[in-house]
């Protein structure tokens, strides 16, 4: 936790320093980290033999409680986004 | 929605090396996510550190914006009660241990195994997992209907990292600081929250 942390405020200060500079590489890379990360997420369940025996039916349990938690998110900050929006558009 | 596609297909492209053992190395050997995960957060924060306007939109914050990692709470554990009808060998403390990850699967899933078994720590690891999938893939689209908050709160816990790329993608860098606040506040919860309903 506290070394993400220190590495998000390396990078800010690092681009910080950089901010005379054009970066529009970094996007890209980012685009790039995220596709290695997923691959990575991927290879650790498909690694995982009790994961991948289980996956069917407790695959199941897990879509729908990952769909109503979802829901639930959806709900909750959107009601909070059309409290937010009118009360300042009351201001 | 392509970049979604090209997403899902290296998350499949890595399930089928994981299963067929095609890979050159061992991740359990080498923690090789955390460094690249590391790799991620420091371009974010030097995307972040290099648009001077964000310490300006910042402070144009709406203040009520704090109570987001409330809301998402509070509907994450509304929406696992109403899971339990669906579902015939869960209890609802185990399906809000499962729905307390909040897309944290690799710590979620561990505690719960740990407490109440492999059975549920898989289901916990998989609805988390499928959690941080549907935000990368999704939450330009939810952003879309359901406004910008949403868009993070189905982050959980992973709007301080992984999916932060995608969120202010998708709504715009000024809320990177809301994102990573709740981020933040939901990675610190989970393993207090998974803990209490495991045990309760």
């Amino acid at each position: 936790m506290f070394q993400i942390f220190a590495v998000i405020l390396g990078g800010i200060v690092l681009g910080r320093l950089l901010s005379r500079y054009k970066l529009s590489f970094i996007p890209r890379l980012i685009t790039v980290i995220v596709w290695v990360l997923l691959f990575l997420l991927g290879a650790e369940v498909g690694s995982n033999p009790e994961v991948v025996r289980g996956m069917l039916t407790l695959g199941r349990s897990a879509f729908v409680i990952f769909v109503c938690a979802v829901a639930g998110s959806i709900l909750m900050s959107w009601l909070l986004w059309l409290y937010i929006k009118s009360k300042t558009a009351q201001q | 929605m392509r970049g979604s596609f090209i997403i899902i297909g290296f998350f499949i492209v890595g399930c089928v090396m994981g299963l067929y053992h095609l890979l050159p190395f061992s991740l359990e050997e080498l923690p090789i996510s955390t460094y690249v995960l590391y790799a991620l957060m420091f371009c974010v924060g030097i995307t972040l550190g290099h648009d001077t306007t964000i310490f300006k939109q910042l402070r144009t914050l709406n203040p009520r914006l704090a109570l987001l990692p409330l809301m998402t709470m509070v509907g994450t554990f509304l929406g696992s009660i109403v899971a339990v009808l669906f579902l015939r060998s869960i209890t609802v403390t185990d399906s809000l241990a499962v729905g307390s990850g909040f897309a944290y699967y690799s710590l979620s899933s561990i505690f719960i195994a740990d407490f109440k078994g492999v059975e549920l720590g898989t289901i916990g690891l998989l609805a988390n997992v499928m959690r941080e999938i549907f935000t990368l893939l999704f939450a330009p689209l939810v952003a879309k209907y359901f406004g910008p908050l949403a868009a993070i709160s189905i982050g959980g816990a992973t709007t301080f990292d992984t999916t932060l790329p995608i969120i202010t993608q998708s709504v715009g860098k000024e809320y990177a600081v809301v994102s990573m606040f709740h981020g933040c506040l939901l990675d610190f919860s989970v393993p207090f929250l998974v803990t209490l309903f495991c045990t309760i």
